[in-house]
């Protein structure tokens, strides 16, 4: 006979999967992994003397002006394509459950993260391009801890991950530490170099937790098969 | 003294307790979401979700996406035995409590 200690661990249990499943995972591990890449690759190729935003823009304005502008545009674009790949992700997993696109679970994800990501957006206007990586991080990182009370672990521990990142590179200079000059030579010393630290630290920092995420989170993924004949 | 014949002995059972609530949170279920989510192997989590079947209480959505792929969803006869369920236990627990 079911007694009152015996319903109470019977509610506890009902709770405890009712917050598991309202766990809502803003970021999608596949998208992670494409935006990881696409920072990789802009980051590292399309940088210095190879970036094609500050080439653009070099004919038309100073080269000190056309190397931050350049930068925040490209990073821009980059942003926009993840956020695109993103939300491609976030709607095909919304579909295989059976939820709207815009689920509860999004709007709180928004809500939460508004705030964070639109003093990121305003202060990247006045940082100098060498500070804006660790500012970004920064804020990114405070944006998705503010998702914490319905984010899966990973992606809180993803969100301290940049938060502690960007706090270390906004007091210590990565540029020394990281040996960038040793690691990255330019190949001629006439022509400025093909990378940079800004661009640098955003390939390796925003490119590479999001792909370490990624394959953590896209290791556990369950399978979308049929249950075996019984 | 309360009468415990109320309650619900198809959900009453853990690992289908664990289902019912999981399908009232969410819409559908994948066999596959379900089995990370409760940590059940597949003989276990067939069982379970058969005899919730056979009960009326959940309905079973068979579709090839990429690959074969089944869904899991509450019926409205599931959903209304689930809050049924959860009313007796509240009422257990006031009665054990008072």
């Amino acid at each position: 006979m079911p007694q009152s200690s015996d319903a109470e661990e019977h509610l506890r249990i009902i709770r405890s999967l009712m917050e598991k499943a309202t766990i809502y995972r803003a970021i999608s591990a596949q998208a992670a992994l494409i935006g990881g890449v696409l920072a990789g690759l802009a980051g590292g190729l399309l940088a210095g003397r190879n970036d094609p935003f500050v080439k653009a823009l070099s004919s038309s304005m100073l080269s000190a002006n056309a190397e931050v502008y350049g930068f925040q545009l490209k990073w821009l674009v980059v942003l926009l394509l993840c956020i695109g790949v993103n939300l491609f992700f976030l709607q095909r997993d919304a579909k295989r459950r059976g939820e709207p696109f815009v689920s509860p679970g999004m709007r709180a994800a928004l809500n939460a993260m508004g705030p964070a990501l639109f003093t990121g957006a305003v202060v990247t206007s006045l940082w100098a391009r060498d500070f804006l990586p660790q500012m970004w991080m920064i804020f990114y990182g405070l944006a998705i801890l503010s998702t914490g009370h319905f984010a899966p672990k990973s992606l809180i521990r993803l969100g301290w991950a940049f938060l502690f990142t960007g706090l270390i590179l906004a007091i210590v200079n990565g540029e020394t530490y990281m040996g960038l000059r040793e690691h990255l030579p330019d190949s001629n010393p006439q022509e400025p170099p093909a990378w940079t630290y800004p661009d640098t630290l955003m390939a390796r920092i925003f490119g590479g937790y999001h792909i370490i995420y990624a394959l953590r989170t896209l290791r556990r993924a369950p399978a979308t098969v049929a249950p075996p004949a019984a | 003294m309360f009468d415990f014949e109320k309650l619900d002995k198809t959900i009453h059972e853990k690992g289908r307790l664990g289902i019912m609530t999981l399908l009232a949170a969410r819409p559908t279920w994948t066999f596959g979401d379900l089995k990370v989510e409760l940590k059940m192997s597949d003989g276990n989590l067939v069982t379970h979700l058969r005899t919730l079947h056979q009960t009326g209480y959940v309905s079973v959505t068979k579709e090839i996406l990429d690959r074969p792929q089944t869904s899991y969803a509450l019926t409205e006869r599931g959903r209304k035995a689930f809050q049924d369920y959860l009313s007796v236990l509240e009422q257990i627990v006031k009665t054990g409590r008072g």
